[in-house]
């Protein structure tokens, strides 16, 4: 009976870790939301703040039907339609 | 850089490029001709498109154009990459929640009606679509109906920005977002692209720095309508044959082809975080992707990092 109760012990024990070390790998390898070390850019606390799309570029026109124009560098935008 | 603008697709294209005036305005001109008349083409909304034609066949074999051939074939193919996630078959999912005209004249309707009378799940599989390559043939079984919406979008972005750099040193086709890049322009090392906040499209969320190649965005905050008390959007869940429910907003694409970019975008947000690296890993192509959750946070590999820069 005592070999019995102390191999339950040790079965139960061996489980718990094993069990842990399941979990903890889990949790390391499963997605993650980007951060960026810190200093460089892309941080995601200040994307929010981000000017609108004129403060990047030079007057370009994204809406307004059959207009051309020589401007400096286009930004070009992503979006979904 | 000279850029041009205008509406098709139901979406606002804009061309960029770089070089002498006189030809960089030829090519607009023949990069817009083809635009619009790939639109004719490719649109379900129009009863004389070829695709019109195409689902209105259903259950005889049909002779396409190279076009619509080609565009099919990169459907075929997505849908078996992607396991189903991308399924242009879902036209008759789409019409049954109010998808069932042109956004702008949604809009202008208000309320779409209801169809109570089909189901969702009604519809044959995609994978029935049978073509004969030699013949430039299609069949597709009865019940079924297209909408290559993206991908043609997508198809045709890259096509256009093809014919427009024989006009110009460096050149870019943005379609609605759906966008490719040939060459780089004067001075810059890669081309910006701002990414648009999904809760708030006037303003942007980050700004990326890509080399030349293609990036798409799927948003399911874009093209929204009511059905009854009901919001519905336009990316189906192929699996349900409803507005997918997704735990992000957006999801944008950095990838080689348009179409490709495209095609992973809308799969990725209605796969979401628990299948995204799955599709990522076995779909065998190479492509980064950033997605954007209800609390704006960004979402993505540790190689998509490589792509922000704000200034």
């Amino acid at each position: 009976m005592k070999i019995i109760r102390t191999a339950l012990h040790y079965w139960f024990a061996i489980i718990s870790i094993l069990s842990f070390l399941v979990g903890w790998g889990m949790l390391a390898h499963s997605l993650k939301p980007i951060q960026p070390a810190q200093g460089t850019a892309g941080n995601t606390a200040s994307l929010q703040a981000l000017p609108p799309i004129q403060a990047f570029g030079n007057g370009l026109n994204f809406t307004a039907p059959s207009s051309q124009s020589n401007t400096g560098f286009p930004i070009l935008r992503s979006g979904g339609s | 850089m000279v850029t041009f603008s205008f509406r098709s697709m139901n979406t606002d294209i804009l061309l960029a490029a770089d070089g002498t005036p006189s030809r960089i305005s030829e090519g607009f001109k023949e990069t817009q001709q083809f635009i619009q008349a790939s639109e004719g083409r490719f649109s379900r909304f129009s009863e004389q498109s070829e695709l019109s034609d195409l689902n209105r066949s259903a259950g005889a074999p049909f002779q396409v154009s190279p076009d619509l051939f080609a565009v099919l074939a990169l459907a075929q193919h997505f849908f078996h990459l992607t396991r189903g996630l991308f399924d242009p078959s879902i036209l008759p999912d789409l019409r049954r929640i109010g998808y069932d005209q042109s956004m702008e004249l949604i809009r202008m309707r208000g309320t779409a009606p209801l169809f109570e009378t089909l189901l969702a799940g009604e519809r044959p599989s995609f994978s029935e679509m049978d073509l004969d390559e030699r013949r430039r043939l299609v069949l597709i079984p009865p019940g079924m109906a297209l909408d290559l919406g993206g991908i043609a979008k997508g198809w045709i972005a890259e096509q256009a920005a093809i014919i427009l750099s024989e006009y110009s040193s460096a050149c870019a086709v943005n379609a609605g977002g759906d966008m490719f890049m040939i060459g780089l322009p004067n001075g810059e090392g890669q081309w910006p692209v701002a990414i648009e906040d999904p809760l708030q499209p006037q303003n942007n969320l980050t700004t990326i720095k890509v080399d030349p190649g293609a990036v798409a965005t799927s948003a399911v905050t874009k093209r929204i309508w009511k059905q009854g008390d009901k919001q519905q959007h336009h990316l189906i869940d192929p699996r349900t044959g409803e507005s997918a429910r997704t735990d992000w907003l957006s999801v944008t694409v950095i990838a080689s082809h348009t179409y490709e970019a495209e095609v992973f975008a809308k799969a990725l947000l209605i796969g979401g975080p628990l299948e995204s690296e799955e599709i990522a890993h076995k779909s065998g192509t190479q492509f980064s992707y950033l997605a954007v959750d209800h609390d704006r946070k960004i979402w993505g590999t540790q190689k998509s990092l490589e792509y922000i820069y704000v200034r």
